[in-house]
């Protein structure tokens, strides 16, 4: 069965990437714009893989890591920060909150399933 | 598998053309006395956006513009600066410059580089010349004793660490002048740059930078502006085992708070990935097990986490799920809204229309018929019009904009007429 990834990015087109590029590879994906629509969307669907942007409106990616540790499932899954800053400010803040990694952006398509591929496979 | 990045440029185009719609209202609503920082974040998450969006889909002229933009934002949301009328005028110009750059992508036009390097030098100048005093004003007003205990540490890791020495290598293929040069004064910001670029070479930069930053900093400098695809960072091996680490002992002095800060900076220099980009934080929950996992006892992310409580996380859980509970199921996927062409839109409106005289026409033909006899003929009819008539309200509908559409345009001329005049007018509403 294929692997559900939650994908949480404010704008549309890197979001709309995001999920072409990972439905290419075989996964399945739910998409979310803020972390408050995130949080709602990781309550139904038990997700296999969190990957999220950290500025957000509403609730950005460190609120949204933080609460999700909090839940049973999601205290093991893998989450990954996706986000312009690449700062060891943002990665400890980050780290902090319970991400298993991060992802600068650009990147190219190529680069996520490669970050992908080595938590979940 | 290989992703045809040009399919999500449409997106990006009308997603900036709203984020910057967006911004120039914020702006224009602005209180430059007192600034809202609600709207001050908004405006940097415009240009945040438009940064992350333009560097993944190859707009460097535009990266360039917002990453001006997002720093001297960044440090107005921060308390750094303080808000400016210039700055908003010169927020308003850098906005009108990636609007242009928007056109020029979109193949409606070009936008003047000249125009946009000077807006450039105006957001630095701007940035620069207010560093000082922003300095002395976080100290007196803003700092808790875990800042003050932060500053110390980052005093001394920077006395105490060697520098290092990164070559870095990648394709200025299609960059200008000023945006090399742009460039070049940037990491010239981070330490000593020498340009090894052979004079016969167009295309390939080489570089060679001696700084105590960070190789993610190197990479986040250059990221936007160059093709990520080309770009190589490598650590000059002849530095590289001059390293000093950060002894314990020399940070006794310091509270539990710096130690764990001094602590994470630490690891965080030894975990640099091996190809900049990503990374992963070892001993974090699923992270890749080949990693080196030895500082997975350091600030652990269930207790660096403590500010909010397991019961507060659940209960907005909870609080989320029956809202979304309470909603009707939708799909994962489903979003409130979804972007359709104009032409579509304009297609559906005239088939309706075609279908409403049909309509007319039908209704015409069945009125010469007998009421009583053609009962159902006339009860289907009267039928088909509601139905019709509902179908073309709708549609129209669906075609209608905001009269707000035409009237936001206002607040901007009123603004740039009153500015050319040098007269002071307030537009009420």
């Amino acid at each position: 069965m294929a692997k559900t990834i939650l994908a949480v990015d404010d704008s549309a087109s890197i979001r709309q990437m995001v999920a072409f590029t990972l439905k290419g590879a075989g996964y399945e994906v739910i998409e979310a714009v803020d972390g408050q629509d995130a949080l709602d969307k990781a309550n139904i669907h038990k997700v296999n893989l969190v990957l999220t942007d950290i500025n957000m409106p509403r609730m950005d990616g460190l609120k949204l890591l933080e609460l999700l540790r909090k839940v049973t499932h999601y205290k093991t899954i893998p989450i990954l920060m996706l986000t312009t800053e690449s700062g060891d400010e943002i990665k400890a803040k980050g780290r902090a909150a319970g991400a298993t990694g991060w992802l600068v952006k650009p990147f190219d398509p190529k680069r996520l399933l490669e970050v992908i591929s080595k938590v979940i496979g | 598998m290989s992703t045809d990045l040009e399919q999500f440029y449409e997106i990006f185009f009308e997603e900036s053309s709203e984020l910057l719609a967006d911004m120039e209202t914020c702006l224009l609503r602005l209180d430059v006395n007192s600034p809202d920082l609600e709207d001050l974040n908004a405006i940097f998450r415009a240009a945040h956006s438009i940064k992350g969006g333009a560097g993944t889909f190859g707009f460097t002229d535009m990266t360039e513009m917002t990453h001006m933009l997002e720093s001297l934002l960044d440090k107005l949301r921060k308390g750094e600066l303080e808000v400016r009328s210039e700055m908003v005028d010169a927020f308003l110009k850098a906005g009108d410059v990636i609007k242009a750059q928007l056109a020029g992508h979109r193949g409606e036009g070009q936008a003047d580089p000249t125009v946009a390097a000077a807006v450039c030098e105006e957001l630095k100048r701007l940035s620069d010349e207010t560093q000082a005093p922003a300095k002395e004003l976080t100290n007196p007003a803003t700092n808790t004793e875990t800042v003050q205990v932060e500053a110390e540490v980052e005093v001394s890791t920077i006395d105490d660490s060697s520098k290092l020495t990164y070559s870095i290598e990648f394709s200025g293929s299609g960059m200008s002048d000023a945006t090399l040069e742009n460039l070049f004064a940037n990491l010239k910001q981070l330490g000593s740059l020498e340009n090894l670029t052979p004079a016969n070479v167009i295309d390939l930069c080489k570089l060679k930078i001696t700084t105590d930053k960070s190789e993610e900093d190197i990479w986040e400098t250059l990221a936007f502006v160059v093709d990520p695809a080309t770009l190589k960072i490598v650590v000059d091996t002849l530095n590289k085992n001059e390293t000093i680490a950060i002894e314990p002992e020399e940070m006794d002095s310091v509270s539990i708070d710096a130690k764990s800060i001094v602590d994470e900076d630490e690891f965080l220099m030894t975990d640099m990935p091996p190809a900049p980009g990503y990374g992963f934080f070892p001993g974090a929950p699923a992270a890749p097990k080949d990693i080196d996992d030895s500082e997975s006892s350091l600030n652990s992310p269930q207790q660096q986490s403590a500010s909010i409580s397991k019961n507060e996380a659940q209960a907005t859980l909870n609080k989320s799920s029956s809202k979304a509970n309470a909603a009707a199921p939708a799909p994962a996927s489903e979003t409130s809204s979804i972007r359709v062409s104009i032409e579509k839109v304009d297609q559906m409106i005239n088939l309706v229309g075609e279908l409403v005289i049909t309509q007319a026409m039908l209704a015409q033909t069945a009125s010469q018929f007998d009421p009583v006899v053609f009962e159902k003929l006339h009860s289907g009819m009267n039928q088909l019009e509601r139905n019709t008539r509902d179908l073309q309200e709708s549609v129209m509908s669906i075609r209608m904009m905001p009269i707000s559409f035409v009237f936001s345009r206002y607040p901007r001329v009123v603004r740039d007429l009153a500015s050319k005049l040098n007269k002071r007018v307030d537009l009420v509403k």
